[in-house]
């Protein structure tokens, strides 16, 4: 076992898993059980547990239409479901419709107060399920290897949480979403490969993707355009893991990625992160929306 | 921060802050106050009373309240439950903006043989909560510690009458903080300690007849 560890940067991070000798989902494992107090086995046991949340979201959300308090979630993911199941895959292959699919039933759970893992955040939880899970379906991906994946995704969030910060109110949605897409994309890369330059360069492009994003939701309510920007992220994240697998690298290192996302969440107005003051939120149809939720 | 704290923490959706850090303070004031109740009222203010109702904050409260951590799906059905135990609540939306408080601020007041006893509770963002206020006494919690509470008449030697008691217990005091309030003559003492204080040991407190309630927290879970 490795003493209490630190690292501030991607960077940091990297130099620290080259010199340890060990992958970097070995690496962030033992940080973790480190720094909880725990042992590898049981830190590897918490993320399974995460990850059969992650699971079962997908199962359910996908059972009947969800429908949430304010009436905005209205069953999306199972028309998705419906329309696939009738008539097949509208545009491309059956993944990509399922990727949809799942990433809007984990999603809709959250708007519907269901049981979710905030990955990482509540608003920003599709993502990662919906994306990495889709393609460890479809590639029979082992649920060690999928753990592992879940490892590498925290570390890049914790490097974003590091240099700049993962909250919508802080940031803007580039930090949610933005974090979220990051994170699965490196965790996608992770299971095809330990190049931990591949895994950079795939957090890499899917910030840089989004930078800039702001937090608009209306009325507050973490569901219009949260659900739908999910979904997004999630084709940025297999994107971004397909440009880096195919040996694409990132030019600019992914810490100052996120310094920039840091940097232009800074210069947003405070009306564009997570107080329903701009954007989306204050559009006529938006306002109207909002007055019929709050009337009753 | 920790790998657990961004692949997680699992909760109750939709919102980090409107749901399950508002399901933590309910639980977190069950934790100090006790499950000895059966009219509890909720004041919601701020964000929580703007937008509460959407995400569910009067919910994942009573939920809390009923001992629900904020994990725990049987929140959403919370209100039915309370119900069937035989626990009244009343939920107060207070729509006119409160500067003195925080963006979501909740103040619990519980009834048991009609004298109220109230804990306000302020969901800070990622779920984490802290308890301002615990009936007129400014504290901060965040349930990151054991605790004690002490509230006393306002005598000379009483602080050390309590950190002599701790100290023989063998525990460590990670901090402590006494509040005055001189018109009623009393104090609360809030007392951070390493580990748990010993349920059979509460006694010692009352041997002094100026201590008059003592209260045990115990560390919440992530
Ligand atoms: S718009 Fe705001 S609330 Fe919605 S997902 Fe993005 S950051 Fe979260």
């Amino acid at each position: 076992m490795i003493k209490k560890v630190k690292f501030k940067t991607f960077k940091d991070l990297k130099a620290q898993v080259l010199r340890s000798g060990l992958t970097l989902p070995e690496f962030l494992k033992n940080y973790e059980a480190v720094n909880q107090g725990i042992t590898v086995e049981e830190a590897e046991k918490r993320m399974k547990l995460r990850l059969n949340v992650m699971k079962k979201n997908i199962e359910n959300g996908l059972k009947h239409p969800n429908v949430s308090r304010t009436g905005l979630t209205n069953g999306g993911a199972y028309k998705v479901k419906e329309f696939f199941e009738n008539k097949g895959a509208l545009l491309l292959s059956s993944e990509f419709t399922e990727v949809i699919m799942n990433t809007l039933a984990v999603s809709e759970t959250n708007a519907c107060m269901g049981r979710i893992v905030a990955a990482p955040t509540a608003g920003a939880c599709g993502v990662l399920p919906g994306a990495l899970l889709t393609i460890a379906k479809h590639k029979n991906i082992s649920v060690e290897r999928l753990v592992d994946a879940l490892f590498v995704s925290g570390g890049i969030g914790e490097v974003i949480g590091k240099i700049a910060s993962l909250s919508g109110a802080k940031h803007g949605c580039q930090a949610e979403i933005g974090s979220a897409t990051s994170m699965a994309a490196g965790a996608i890369v992770s299971i095809f490969s330990d190049d931990i330059d591949a895994i950079e360069s795939a957090a890499a492009f899917a910030m840089k993707n989004l930078l800039g994003l702001v937090c608009d939701p209306i009325g507050g309510y973490v569901e219009i355009p949260c659900i739908k920007r999910n979904v997004s992220g999630a084709f940025n994240a297999i994107s971004s893991a397909e440009m880096a697998l195919a040996g694409i690298r990132t030019v600019i290192p992914f810490d100052e990625v996120v310094l920039a996302m840091k940097r232009i969440g800074e210069k947003m107005s405070p009306t564009l992160k997570e107080t329903a003051e701009g954007g989306l939120a204050t559009t006529p149809t938006a306002k109207e929306l909002v007055k019929r939720i709050k009337s009753g | 921060m920790a790998i657990f704290d961004i692949i997680g923490p699992v909760m109750i959706g939709p919102s980090s802050s409107h749901t399950a850090g508002a399901a933590r303070i309910g639980y977190f004031a069950r934790e100090i106050f006790g499950d000895s109740f059966d009219f509890v009222e909720v004041d919601l203010f701020n964000s929580f009373a703007d937008t509460g109702k959407g995400h569910g904050t009067d919910i994942a409260i009573i939920g809390g309240l009923l001992g629900f951590e904020p994990d725990d799906p049987r929140i959403l059905h919370s209100f039915e439950i309370a119900t069937e135990r035989g626990i009244k609540f009343r939920i107060n939306w207070n729509k006119e903006e409160n500067e003195d408080l925080p963006p979501n601020t909740a103040k619990i007041t519980f009834y048991e043989n009609s004298t109220p006893f109230y804990i306000v509770g302020n969901s800070i963002g990622g779920g984490k909560v802290e308890i301002i206020n615990i009936n007129g006494y400014e504290v901060k919690l965040s349930g990151k510690h054991f605790a004690l509470i002490i509230s006393a008449l306002d005598t000379l030697g009483i602080a050390a009458y309590i950190t002599n008691i701790i100290a023989k217990s063998g525990i460590n005091i990670a901090s402590m903080d006494i509040k005055r309030d001189s018109s009623i003559g009393e104090s609360l003492s809030v007392i951070k300690l390493d580990s748990e204080f010993p349920d059979e040991e509460i006694a010692e407190f009352y041997k002094n007849p100026h201590i008059k309630n003592v209260i045990k927290i115990r560390k919440l879970s992530e």
